[in-house]
């Protein structure tokens, strides 16, 4: 008997555990947002110098603002991790970034290229880009480098909230 | 090379009960607009998760006074009511007709730099926020609504007491612009350009570059979105691993 009694107190002590976790742990751990841009980036061996959770108190219109943010100094990269879903909601290549700002497009890669790069970049990355109904909104000349942005249309004609942009440096593309 | 998105899940929107046709009729009202109304976005229908459905668009014309105003507007598809109307004072003329809109134009030339640096500003992907001796990261969406809805710009003086905040945009691997910002305002000031150098891993200012005073009235909703980064960096101490992982 005290063993059955024993074996309730202990399962009613993990369901409880468990749910108590549930309700408080919302967000994915650092390890999780470390093993999504792991996976974003293919690269499973990928180190990081800073991690930091920002919490958003006050998400509105749908978004989850709380985001981890990961950041490796050499080269100097960011990733920024939704703290909910674990998608990948920004990520900066700094050394990539030409450091040649020119109001004239340059570099070896003409906008149709980087159109192409950026296209090849987006359906890789965001899950179901071909899908969704992305469109072209804009695409423009960013002094250093090609800015092209995409966003979602359904019914209507109307615009979603839920958008893709990928910037490429015009010399290495 | 950057990259950033959303993704949120969509109810689908009702059909508008209101046309764009009526909705620039109901944003030309509200303004007061009496000539020369210009349609210089045409509206666009933009769906929120919930399913709410709004017509945003730009307009300008001249008032009964003879001013010239610009405005961005959000109308509310299904009931027509204005959901927010920001001057935009940035905007130029897109057609000078004559010479009263000589010194209009003039000033629009002004602001050119201005939108210039606005736009370096916005393609910029990482974003460091100072209060004080406390630093905190503004989160990525925070800023991109920045993006997505800066309207208004005006000029203001930079040596308001009320400027709390100090934000850095970081435009290049050693380059980035200092700004200040405004919670109770919502001014957001452009101060200067610096280039930063990396000396045993930290991160240190090589060189300031004023620039003239630029300064972004931000939208209300930027406004609140940073007053939320602000607060949840205050309340809920911002967790830096300084550690390899």
């Amino acid at each position: 008997m005290k063993q059955l009694i024993f074996c309730i107190y202990i399962s009613i002590s993990l369901i409880c555990g468990l749910s108590g976790c549930r309700a408080q742990a919302q967000y994915i751990t650092e390890e999780q947002a470390i093993q999504a841009v792991r996976n974003f980036e293919g690269d499973q061996s990928l180190e990081f110098d800073e991690i930091e959770l920002i919490v958003d108190p006050s998400p509105r219109f749908g978004f989850n603002g709380s985001t981890y943010t990961l950041s490796k100094n050499r080269p100097i990269r960011d990733w920024g991790v939704d703290a909910l879903s674990g998608m990948i909601t920004g990520v900066s290549y700094t050394d990539r970034w030409s450091e040649q700002y020119q109001s004239q497009p340059y570099g070896s890669h003409n906008q149709g290229q980087c159109y192409d790069i950026a296209l090849a970049y987006a359906r890789a990355k965001y899950s179901g880009f071909d899908s969704m109904g992305f469109q072209l909104k804009s695409s423009k000349w960013i002094e250093n480098g090609w800015e092209f942005h995409w966003i979602q249309k359904i019914a209507y004609d109307a615009e979603t909230l839920n958008d893709v942009t990928v910037s490429v440096n015009p010399s290495t593309g | 090379m950057g990259y950033s998105c959303c993704k949120v899940s969509v109810t689908t929107p009702s059909a508008p009960t209101v046309t764009s046709q009526q909705a620039i009729d109901i944003a030309k009202q509200y303004v007061g607009i009496s000539q020369d109304l210009e349609v210089r976005t045409s509206p666009w229908l933009l769906v929120y998760p919930d399913g709410t459905l709004e017509w945003s668009m730009e307009i300008s014309g001249i008032l009964p006074i003879g001013e010239y105003v610009a405005y961005g507007i959000r109308v509310n598809a299904a009931t027509g009511v204005i959901i927010d109307a920001q001057q935009a004072t940035l905007l130029a003329p897109i057609k000078p007709k004559g010479p009263a809109n000589a010194k209009k134009t003039a000033e629009a030339l002004e602001r050119c730099t201005a939108i210039n640096i606005t736009n370096k500003v916005t393609s910029s992907k990482q974003y460091k926020i100072k209060q004080g001796s406390k630093n905190f990261t503004a989160t990525i969406k925070a800023v991109q609504s920045l993006l997505k809805s800066s309207k208004e710009i005006t000029e203001e003086s930079l040596n308001s007491q009320a400027v709390k905040y100090e934000i850095r945009f970081y435009t290049g691997k050693d380059k980035a612009m200092e700004a200040k910002f405004d919670p109770g305002t919502g001014y957001f000031a452009i101060t200067s350009q610096i280039t930063l150098e990396n000396k045993n891993g930290k991160e240190r200012i090589a060189s300031t570059e004023p620039i003239p005073a630029v300064i972004i009235k931000c939208p209300k909703e930027f406004v609140e979105n940073m007053k939320s980064a602000i607060q949840s960096a205050a309340n809920t101490p911002t967790k830096t691993i300084s550690r390899k992982k």
